[in-house]
């Protein structure tokens, strides 16, 4: 165990050939006063025979400011040099043992061990190992303390340049160190040309220093990262630079993104930044390397003896993820860095995981090959037009366009439209995958608050997201809806949390109303499921302040959509789409009806507020959707209510404890998960098959200017986005040659619209008009589209003259209008709502204030175990 | 609440949620009505209108309302013409300013209005024949009364004046019995065009000879010319279950034809109608599908006309035959109190006539009207077909009765050689 050091000892001349003379540099520097480290010098057992000061003029008004510079003022008699940070107090026996272990071992470097000066002994450095990209491997946790664990001597890498002894024929032949790096860079620099000079480094455990402050933790990262770039360009031969200068900067790339997921924007910057210095190194580089080339005594391979496999920094950033996921689940904490690391793989959570990712990767897979299927509102997303027509006050450009601010997934769409470089498929695809691994954890996570465990919250996150319930949701092509689905678990586990105090407090609030917030963006109407859930929630595990949290979350989470509250229809979204159904009625029912008889009957007094909660969404839920008048929309929340409710369901099943009972339990989990096994095998998510995909592409390579408008009629549900309907069939328009998300929303029938009714009443079904493309063309319509099955009497079309029939596409009927000429485009939008867009500025500030805020309540560490998360059981209170 | 109680409850919550879910009503399917076409389509065809090679065709349109209307040639660039009538008006329109040459049929559109009616008159020399003009129908039609035998020609017309590509099967019947050469099976009418059909070199030879025509894909309007010792045209005919046949002047010889378009067997009698309206069944017997029997009119024996019933759809036309003239007629499938007669052409040392069936047993009366001129009030003894010479001078006309009678109008040259067609009856 170390300690401070102390100046009692005397010191005592060291000149013979076994007692070499030593002389001491300490680097000072306008912000470091050296009077430590020189008061630490004077304690040493083993005294130096000169002190240098470098960046300082010392007692003595000796004032050096480089290597060369050291290299030419040491004394004759020198012939070890110790390089030493003015900012460390060396124990009195420090240099003592690097001297003797460098003559011990022969060795042209040796180190010592580095204690972070604040009274913990935590370690900074005890040598270390670099990857073949220069990234270091220290092999110490965060704050491990110094238990002699690394106390043996041995050869490294590199040893920090905190406390390092040298031989003077080595300093001298390798010029020093490079004063253009960081401290850490420089040391890990001059040890690998030290070695490849032929020199071994060893670290001297026995020699401990104390350092002020870790140098990694006072150097810009950037310039860290750049120094490690120049060490490896200066080292490496050429044969080695080819590889691993490209390799190393994907490396640094892929980090960097990969640290965006952990909401770090800087390593990415500092990658960027690092490669630039690094450029701008070049010529020194030449030059480093050239001076070496006349030294150099072994290969590449030396280097590489040391050196870990892999990217270190990848593995760091890849443990952090996988520490952060499965804190997500299971919000459990571990010790160091590396336990975590090795405790997410070896939990229960971090299979079931890899299961649930391998699922979906099955699941989604025809997403992959084929993109999303454009179907209903499973549309692709647009350009910035989507964004103003959601979030900036509009006009909504759907069908003859209105003045009405669209639904907010048009603008979430439209984000993810130009993050990704503006590809609509990777867009649509990666919000489907979030939204599947968002609602996996969330709903791990829900069940985790209630108090069930690992495996139940897989299963429950299956029944949640392929059971019946969201999958009758999904086969009507409500993609905006299924996206709701992901945030919505996150969110009413917000709610139905224990209560918190202070900062935690109004951090949970604001999780809450972010979650609220994004499933909202997704789909509106499911604020209503967070209100019911707090409120189900605070009857049922007499937690009053859950109604509370949820009303403020439903509050919150409408404001984040605040542009849609103030200038959207709700009704027109409750209205849209086809009425959606459980699939598999029968079987859900069965599973249903058994696994609520199960539980009841054979689970824990504890788990009975969870029961309660899902057996009462489950049941409302069930009889919304049944409810044979209730708009598309309202059917839609009813089941999203009910597929959550079944999923804490399935959780209260797997967590069945008598054995017997537990096989019955199974069958109903099996039954509920049924569902889940035909949405994995069928590759879409519950989506319908695509429809729309290509299908218009005509429009833009057969339009006689530029893409125009067509006219689509089919059955009800068969068109893209929202329809309107006329004596058995739909039918809207659609601008540009794809129906796109942006147009999905149409809004309540304009003047344009009720006479584009009154054209297809008057000149397609009532009147047999011989020109019914001189109507139509009217609209600015070209073509138009009939997606055959619907009531619409298509022998209608055989009979005119202005409608020519185009062989494009074997499954719809193509028209194109012969009437129609170019220019001809009408619409009826006019200005965008001032009101709305500056609520889009609103809903924006909000979302920034509540991230923030999220973030600044977040403290994981003191979230109370699983245990304590139990909700007190239904009518134990009133015994 | 006791555990117990509490357990039973959420049980008994949810059975009871699942319960009353599963017996609510289904959402009530929609109620749609079946949307069919209308039967007054705004528009004609004049299928067997003929220009060049001697031809000299008028397609003349009357109607009894004010109407806006439009006439174009199938398969002919350039915008339509458009005209006005007034009322009590016609339209004359010559074929030949469309086309030189060739069978041309011609689209009559009404844009807006009431009912119109048009008819084709062809000239050639001193030969004349009348057609009448149709719109499509989806329905099989026929096109009766055609010969190929020696010095007989006869040419199937399908025009199809629709943006989108047609496609026909032609069944044929002769008195060999079913008679369809393989070209004329299935065939295509692209879309804004004509086909014409020879019949003279694949199906020489046949002096009793009539088509079925059904239309599988798109729609067309189908006519026949015939031509040898004289001409004469005929638009297709769609089929009913009660027809009328007139036997005007020129008519006691000839053949009478029913023809099956039912896609079953259909059983037919025939009545004659004699003076003083009294009907008697001359002749009965059943057709398998699309097969056709020519009756002598001679055998028969009617002097008044015939009235033709069947138990499923079929077609029925007469061939008249006099001297040096074969007039081919439809029957009328509907006897009604107003009809529109769109003759055309006042052509000199060409007589037009009206000829009016009555089948009533009562003797009537019938105004008939020349538009723009006077009217002629006719008496219609009971069972018979009268028939006037009208100068109609090229400007329609309307016969109007006081009971309803079936109005046929034709021309009749100094040659002898006539024609006769349906007159439009009025709704």
């Amino acid at each position: 165990m170390s300690s401070s050091p102390t100046s009692s000892a005397a010191p005592s001349s060291a000149t013979s050939p076994a007692t070499p003379a030593v002389a001491a540099v300490i680097l000072a520097g306008p912000s470091i006063d050296p009077a430590g480290t020189l008061q630490a010098l004077r304690a040493q057992v083993y005294a130096p025979a000169q002190t240098l000061i470098v960046g300082r003029a010392d007692a003595q008004g000796a004032a050096v400011r480089s290597s060369a510079e050291v290299i030419a003022a040491l004394a004759p008699d020198i012939s070890l040099v110790w390089w030493i940070h003015g900012d460390t107090r060396p124990r009195p026996d420090a240099l003592g043992g690097l001297v003797r272990e460098l003559i011990r071992t022969d060795a042209a470097v040796a180190g010592s061990k580095v204690l972070i000066d604040d009274g913990t002994d935590r370690l900074e450095s005890v040598g270390g190992a670099t990857d073949v990209y220069g990234d270091v491997y220290t092999g110490l946790d965060p704050d491990e303390l110094d238990l002699e664990q690394y106390d043996v001597v041995r050869e490294v890498s590199y040893v920090s340049a905190v406390s390092l002894l040298v031989r003077r024929d080595v300093l001298r032949g390798l010029g020093g160190f490079d004063r253009a790096l960081p401290p850490q860079a420089a040391s890990l620099d001059f040890c690998q040309r030290v070695r490849l000079a032929g020199g071994k480094v060893v670290v001297v455990p026995s020699s401990e220093v104390f350092h002020h402050s870790p140098c990694a933790a006072t150097a810009l990262a950037w310039k860290e990262q750049g120094g490690r770039n120049k060490a490896m360009l200066v080292a490496y031969s050429l044969l080695t630079l080819a590889w691993v200068v490209p390799m190393g900067a994907l490396v640094g790339l892929a980090d960097g993104l990969a640290q965006l997921a952990l909401a770090r924007v800087r390593p990415l910057l500092s990658t960027l930044a690092s490669w630039v210095w690094t450029l701008v190194q070049v010529p020194s580089v030449i030059a480093a390397r050239n001076r070496l080339r006349r030294i150099r005594a072994v290969s590449d391979e030396e280097l590489f003896r040391f050196q870990v496999s892999g990217s270190t920094r990848l593995r760091r950033t890849f443990s952090e993820l996988s520490e952060r996921f499965n804190a997500a689940i299971d919000e459990n904490e571990a010790g160091s860095l590396a336990d975590r690391a090795k405790l997410a793989w070896r939990r229960p959570s971090a299979g079931l995981s890899i299961i649930s990712a391998i699922a979906v990767l099955i699941g989604t897979r025809s997403i992959w090959f084929s993109g999303p299927p454009e179907v209903g509102f499973a549309l692709p997303p647009s350009g910035l037009s989507g964004l103003v027509a959601s979030y900036g006050g509009g006009p909504n450009p759907a069908g003859f366009g209105s003045d009405v601010v669209v639904p907010p997934i048009v603008g979430l769409g439209s984000v993810a439209y130009l993050l990704l470089g503006q590809r609509p498929n990777l867009g649509s695809a990666l919000l489907l995958l979030g939204t599947i691994a968002l609602a996996l954890l969330g709903i791990a996570r829900l069940v985790r608050r209630m108090g069930a465990g690992s495996l139940a919250g897989f299963v429950a996150g299956w029944v949640y997201l392929g059971g019946a319930a969201l999958v009758g949701v999904s086969s009507t092509g409500n993609w905006p809806a299924l996206l709701a689905a992901g945030p919505l678990p996150w969110a009413i586990e917000a709610v139905v949390a224990p209560a918190a105090e202070g900062r935690r407090r109004v951090g949970r609030l604001a999780s809450a109303g972010l979650a609220a917030g994004f499933a909202a963006v997704g789909y509106p109407p499911v604020l209503v499921v967070v209100a019911l859930s707090g409120l189900v929630w605070a009857l049922v595990a007499r937690r009053f302040g859950a109604a509370g949290l949820g009303l403020a979350a439903t509050a919150l989470g409408s404001l984040l959509i605040l542009p849609y509250v103030l200038g959207g229809d709700l009704n027109d979204l409750l209205q849209a789409g086809l009425h959606p159904t459980i699939a598999n009625e029968w079987l859900w029912l069965l599973g249903i009806g058994l696994g609520t008889a199960l539980v009841a009957v054979f689970s824990s007094r504890t788990r009975l507020a969870s029961i309660w909660w899902a057996g009462l969404m489950v049941s409302a839920g069930f009889l919304v959707s049944q409810s044979p008048t209730l708009a598309p929309g309202i059917v839609t929340v009813g089941l999203l209510a009910a597929a959550l409710g079944a999923s804490v369901l399935s959780a209260n099943l797997v967590e069945l404890e008598m054995p017997r009972v537990r096989l019955i339990g199974g069958l109903a989990v099996a039954v509920l998960l049924f569902p889940a096994v035909l949405t994995v095998a069928q590759g879409r998510m519950g989506l319908p098959p695509d429809q729309w995909t290509d299908r218009l592409d005509f429009v833009r390579t057969l339009s006689t200017g530029d893409p125009t408008r067509a006219l689509l009629i089919g059955p009800p549900g068969s068109l893209p986005g929202a329809a309107r309907n006329l004596s058995g069939f739909d039918y809207r328009t659609v601008h540009g040659g794809q129906a796109t998300l942006t147009q999905a929303y149409l809004a309540k029938p304009g003047a344009l619209d009720l006479e584009l009714r009154r054209v297809i009443d008057d000149h397609l079904l009532a009147g047999v008009d011989l020109r019914p493309g001189a109507a139509l063309a009217r609209f600015g319509i070209e073509w138009l589209v009939i997606v055959p099955g619907s009531e619409f009497p298509t022998e209608i079309l055989e009979r005119q003259v202005d409608l020519a029939a185009r062989p494009v596409d074997t499954d719809l009927v193509v028209y194109q209008n012969l009437a129609y000429s170019a220019g001809s485009d009408p619409t009826q939008q006019g200005s965008a709502s001032e009101i709305a867009r500056s609520a889009g500025w609103g809903s924006g500030i909000l979302l920034a204030v509540l991230v923030a805020v999220a973030f600044w309540g977040r403290n994981r560490r003191q979230l109370p175990v699983p245990v304590e998360l139990t909700p007190e059981p239904v009518g134990v209170a009133s015994e | 609440m006791s555990d117990r109680a509490a357990r039973f409850g959420i049980l008994l919550v949810v059975v009871a949620a699942l319960v009353v879910g599963f017996l609510l009503p289904a959402p009530p399917e929609e109620v749609v009505d079946p949307l069919t076409i209308p039967g007054d389509p705004p528009y004609v065809v004049c299928a067997a209108a003929l220009a060049g090679s001697g031809f000299a065709s008028t397609v003349g349109v009357v109607t009894a309302s004010s109407t806006i209307g439009a006439v174009s040639g199938v398969g002919v660039d350039g915008p339509p013409e458009e005209f006005q009538l007034e009322g009590d008006d016609n339209f004359v329109f010559e074929v030949g300013s469309l086309a030189e040459l060739g069978v041309t049929p011609i689209l009559v559109e009404r844009l807006t209005g009431g009912q119109v009616g048009a008819g084709v008159l062809g000239l050639a020399g001193t030969q004349a024949t009348t057609a009448g003009c149709q719109p499509a129908t989806s329905a099989p039609v026929a096109l009766l009364g055609m010969a190929t035998s020696e010095g007989e020609q006869s040419t199937i017309v399908l025009a199809n004046p629709f943006a989108v590509e047609a496609t026909a099967r032609l069944v044929g019947a002769s008195e060999f019995g079913p008679d369809t050469v393989t070209e004329l099976e299935t065939v295509r009418v692209p879309a804004n065009s004509t086909l014409t059909l020879p019949l003279s070199q694949s199906m020489a030879g046949r002096q009793q000879l009539g088509f079925t025509v059904y239309t599988d894909v798109g729609a067309v309007v189908a006519g026949m010319a015939r031509s040898g010792p004289d001409i004469a045209s005929s638009e297709a005919i769609t089929g009913a279950q009660q027809w009328f046949v007139p036997l005007p002047a020129f008519g006691v010889s000839g053949h009478l034809i029913v023809h099956n378009l039912a896609a079953v067997d259909a059983n037919y009698r025939l009545d004659a109608v004699n003076p003083d309206g009294v009907t008697e069944e001359v002749e009965n017997g059943a057709l398998v599908p699309d097969a056709e029997i020519w009756l002598s009119l001679e055998d028969l024996g009617a002097s008044g006309g015939y009235v033709v019933t069947a138990d499923e759809p079929v077609a029925v036309a007469v061939v008249y035959t006099g001297d040096v003239t074969r007039v081919v007629s439809t029957a009328s499938p509907a006897s009604t109190v107003a009809w529109l007669v769109p003759i055309s052409s006042d052509a000199a040392g060409l007589d037009t006539a009206v000829w009016i069936l009555n089948p009533d047993e009562a003797a009537i009366t019938a105004e008939i009207a020349v538009f723009g001129g006077r009217s002629v009030e006719v008496s219609l003894p009971a069972g018979t077909t009268t028939g006037r010479i009208v100068p109609f001078r090229g400007r329609g006309g309307m016969v109007t009765a006081t009971g309803p009678v079936a109005v046929f109008y034709g021309a009749i040259s100094d040659g002898g050689a006539a024609s006769m067609t349906l007159a439009f009856p009025l709704e």
